[in-house]
C-alpha cells in the first residue's frame, strides 16, 4: 500500500491509502503551523549569522566602537549569536510541544482507520 | 610520560575499556550496536553529541587561536554553534523519524533505490575518513609533545582504542566514551577558567586590560582582522561551517540513539548549551594563556597555538593540572575518532554490507560479523596513512570534510524531506556533482598548489583555501537541475510518505 502505484489506485477507488492523510485537515495543519514558525525562524537566525561577518567587513569603524570598556560593537554582536542559538533553542523547545501533541493524535487517528503503526 | 601523566593515562584507558566490557555483554543485536536500540535519553545523547563534535580543534586550536588572534580566534567558534540551528529546526527530527541506522536509510526511505543509498554510504565513508586522518596526525603529535610518546606509537595507541570501542562495544561504548569525554572536558576548561578569574578577583576587565598589556596588538587585540582578512575567504568559511554540520554523518547518526522527536529536541538543545559554554570558557582560557603564558612565549613555543592550553595549565597549577589537561586532550581526541569509526562502520555494514550485497536479508549474526571486521578494517586503515602522514599538513582536511558535508549531504537531505519534484537523477547528480566540486576545489586550491609548502608546487588555479562558497552552490546546483533536466521523471519516490512519516513519526511497517 506504500507504493505510488498503490497511492495512485487508492484516489482512483476512494479508498484508503496512507498517503491520502496528507489531504487531512489535521495533518494539513500541522504543516501550516510548523512552517509558520520553522521557516521566520531559520530565515531569520541566517540573516543574522551572515550579518556578522558582512558587517565587520562592510562597517570596520562602527563594528569597532567600543562599547563597554574592552567590549567593540563587534564582540556584542559576537556574543549575541550565541544568546540567538540559546533563545530560539528554547522557543522551538516550547513551540515543539503543540506539534507533538498534534503529531500524536494524527498518529491515533491513522491507527483508528486501520493504518498499522 | 612522568609519573602522574601514566597515572591519568591509565585512568582513561581503564575506564573506558570496562565500559567497552560492560558494552560488549550486554548488547548482542545490530540495533544495540548501531544505535544503543534508541535508548539514550535527550540529556545523554546531547552530551554525548558534544563529544563528537568537539575535537582537539575545538579545545587546543580555538584557545590557541584566541591567545594569538584575540576576536577573530573567538569569532571561528561562532559558525560551529550556529550550525547547530539548522539541525534543530529542519534536518534532526526527519532524520530520526526516517532512518535506522544510517544516512542511506533515510534517503532510501523516499527513494528505495540502491544506488543512492550506496553513494550516500560511500560520501558517509569518505567524510568519515578524510576526518578522521586530521585527527589522528595532530593526535600523534600532540601526544608526542603532552606525554613524550613517539609519534607512532601515540597513533598506534589511540588508533587501537577506538578500534576496540567500536569492535567490541559498537554505538553503547562509543556514546559512553563521548559522553565521559564531555564531562571531562567541561570539568577541566572550567576549573582553569576559575582559577583565571580568580587571580583577577573575579573580574574579566581586570583580565582583559592585563591581555592588551601583554599582546604585541594592544587594544587592536580585541578587533577582528587578526587572522581573517580576506572577506571572501571568511565568508565562505562561514558558510562552510554553518551549513556543514548538518550534513556530517556522524552527528547525524547520532540521533538514532533516542526513542522520539521530543529526546532529538533534548539532545540537539543540550548540545548548544554545552559546546556554546565551552566556547565561552575558551575564551577566558585564551586571555589567560595571553595574561599567564604571554603571547610571546606562546608564539615561540608553538606558532600553531596548539599547545596554549597546556601551558596555561602548567603555568597556574604545575605537573598536576598540566596532566589532568593532557589527559583531557587525549580523551576529547579518542571520542571524536570513535565517533568517526562507527559511523563509516554503519554505512559499510549496513548499507553496503546488507543493504545492497545482501538485499536486506542477513542474518543478525553475520551483520554484526561483518560490522566489527569492518571496524577493524577502518581502523588499520587509518592508522597506516595517520602514520604516513605525519610530515605533511594536513589540517585543511578538517575544513574539507565540512564543505564535502554542505555540498553534498545538505542538498540531499534538504531536497528528500522538503521537495516534493527533486527525484532520483537530481539525487545522484547532486551528490556526484557535490563530491567532485569540494574535492576538485580543494586539489586545485592552494592548500594543495602552493610555490613554498603544497603538495604541488605551483601557484593554485583556484586561489580559495576555503571551496564552500563554490563548491556548496554547485551541489544544490547540481541537485536542482539534475532534477529539472530530467523532464517528467517518475522517479520522485514516495514523497507524501516521507512528509506524513518525517513530520509526525508516523511508522507504516
Amino acid at each position: 500500500m506504500c507504493d505510488q502505484s498503490g497511492r495512485r489506485e487508492g484516489k482512483a477507488m476512494q479508498s484508503r491509502s496512507g498517503e491520502q492523510l496528507i489531504y487531512s485537515e489535521s495533518f494539513q495543519k500541522l504543516i501550516r503551523e510548523k512552517k509558520r514558525f520553522i521557516l521566520p525562524a531559520t530565515i531569520s537566525f541566517l540573516i543574522f549569522y551572515f550579518a556578522l561577518p558582512l558587517s565587520i567587513t562592510w562597517f570596520p569603524q562602527f563594528m569597532n566602537r567600543p562599547f563597554y570598556h574592552f567590549l567593540t560593537y563587534a564582540w556584542v554582536f559576537a556574543i549575541m549569536q550565541f544568546v540567538m542559538v540559546w533563545t530560539i533553542g528554547f522557543l522551538y523547545y516550547m513551540k515543539a510541544k503543540s506539534f507533538d501533541h498534534k503529531a500524536e493524535e494524527i498518529r491515533k487517528e491513522m491507527e483508528q482507520q486501520g493504518y498499522s503503526s | 610520560m612522568n609519573l602522574t601523566n601514566f597515572i591519568f593515562f591509565l585512568f582513561i584507558l581503564f575506564g573506558t575499556l570496562i565500559i567497552t566490557y560492560w558494552a560488549a555483554k550486554r548488547g548482542k543485536t545490530t540495533h544495540q550496536f548501531y544505535s544503543v536500540s534508541g535508548s539514550l535519553t535527550g540529556v545523554q545523547n546531547g552530551l554525548a553529541i558534544a563529544g563528537d563534535y568537539m575535537s582537539a580543534a575545538s579545545f587546543l586550536g580555538i584557545t590557541g587561536a584566541i591567545a594569538l588572534r584575540g576576536f577573530d580566534g573567538f569569532y571561528y567558534s561562532i559558525g560551529f554553534l550556529v550550525s547547530y540551528l539548522l539541525l534543530l529546526l529542519l534536518i534532526a527530527e526527519p532524520v530520526r523519524h526516517l532512518g535506522t541506522f544510517t544516512l542511506g536509510d533515510v534517503v532510501f526511505a523516499r527513494f528505495a533505490d540502491r544506488r543512492v543509498r550506496i553513494l550516500t554510504s560511500l560520501s558517509t565513508i569518505i567524510i568519515s575518513v578524510l576526518y578522521m586522518i586530521p585527527q589522528l596526525v595532530a593526535a600523534g603529535l600532540l601526544m608526542q609533545l603532552l606525554l613524550g610518546l613517539e609519534y607512532g606509537a601515540s597513533v598506534v595507541i589511540i588508533g587501537t582504542l577506538m578500534t576496540i570501542y567500536v569492535v567490541f562495544g559498537g554505538m553503547v561504548a562509543t556514546s559512553w566514551v563521548q559522553i565521559i569525554k564531555t564531562v571531562l572536558l567541561m570539568s577541566g576548561t572550567f576549573l582553569i577558567s576559575l582559577i583565571v578569574l580568580s587571580r583577577f578577583d573575579w573580574s574579566i576587565l581586570q583580565l582583559a586590560e592585563a591581555v592588551k598589556k601583554a599582546t604585541p596588538f594592544g587594544n587592536t587585540f580585541f578587533m577582528p582582522g587578526h587572522l581573517f582578512d580576506n572577506p571572501l575567504e571568511t565568508i565562505s568559511l562561514q558558510l562552510t561551517l554553518i551549513l556543514g554540520t548538518a550534513g556530517l554523518p556522524h552527528i547525524l547518526i547520532r540521533f538514532f540513539t533516542v526513542k522520539d522527536a521530543p529526546a532529538v529536541r533534548q539532545s540537539v538543545i543540550t548540545a548548544t548549551w554545552i559546546i556554546g559554554l565551552f566556547y565561552v570558557m575558551t575564551m577566558i582560557l585564551g586571555f589567560g594563556v595571553v595574561a599567564f603564558v604571554g603571547w610571546d612565549r606562546l608564539n615561540s613555543v608553538d606558532s600553531s597555538g596548539n599547545l596554549a592550553a597546556p601551558l596555561l595549565a602548567s603555568t597556574l597549577g604545575g605537573d598536576f593540572l598540566m596532566a589532568f589537561i593532557s589527559a583531557v586532550a587525549f580523551a576529547t581526541i579518542l571520542a571524536v575518532v570513535t565517533g568517526l569509526v562507527i559511523s563509516a562502520t554503519s554505512s559499510v555494514a549496513h548499507d553496503i554490507y546488507n543493504h545492497t550485497l545482501r538485499q536486506g536479508k542477513a542474518s543478525e549474526q553475520d551483520q554484526l560479523k561483518v560490522a566489527r571486521l569492518t571496524a577493524a578494517g577502518i581502523g588499520l586503515t587509518a592508522i597506516i596513512l595517520s602514520l604516513g602522514l605525519k610530515n605533511i599538513n594536513v589540517t585543511f582536511l578538517v575544513s574539507l570534510t565540512f564543505a564535502v558535508a554542505a555540498s553534498t549531504h545538505l542538498p540531499l537531505l534538504l531536497f528528500t524531506l522538503y521537495w516534493r519534484r527533486f527525484n532520483l537523477q537530481g539525487a545522484v547528480t547532486g551528490m556526484i556533482t557535490g563530491l567532485m566540486a569540494s574535492l576538485l576545489l580543494v586539489l586545485l586550491g592552494p592548500n594543495m598548489m602552493n610555490p613554498e609548502y603544497g603538495w604541488m608546487r605551483r601557484e593554485a588555479l583556484i586561489p580559495l583555501f576555503n571551496p564552500g562558497i563554490l563548491a556548496i552552490p554547485i551541489g544544490f546546483l547540481g541537485s536542482f537541475l539534475g532534477t529539472i533536466l530530467s523532464g517528467k521523471s517518475k522517479l520522485t519516490g514516495n514523497y507524501d510518505r516521507v512528509l506524513i512519516r518525517s513530520q509526525t513519526g508516523w511508522k507504516d511497517q
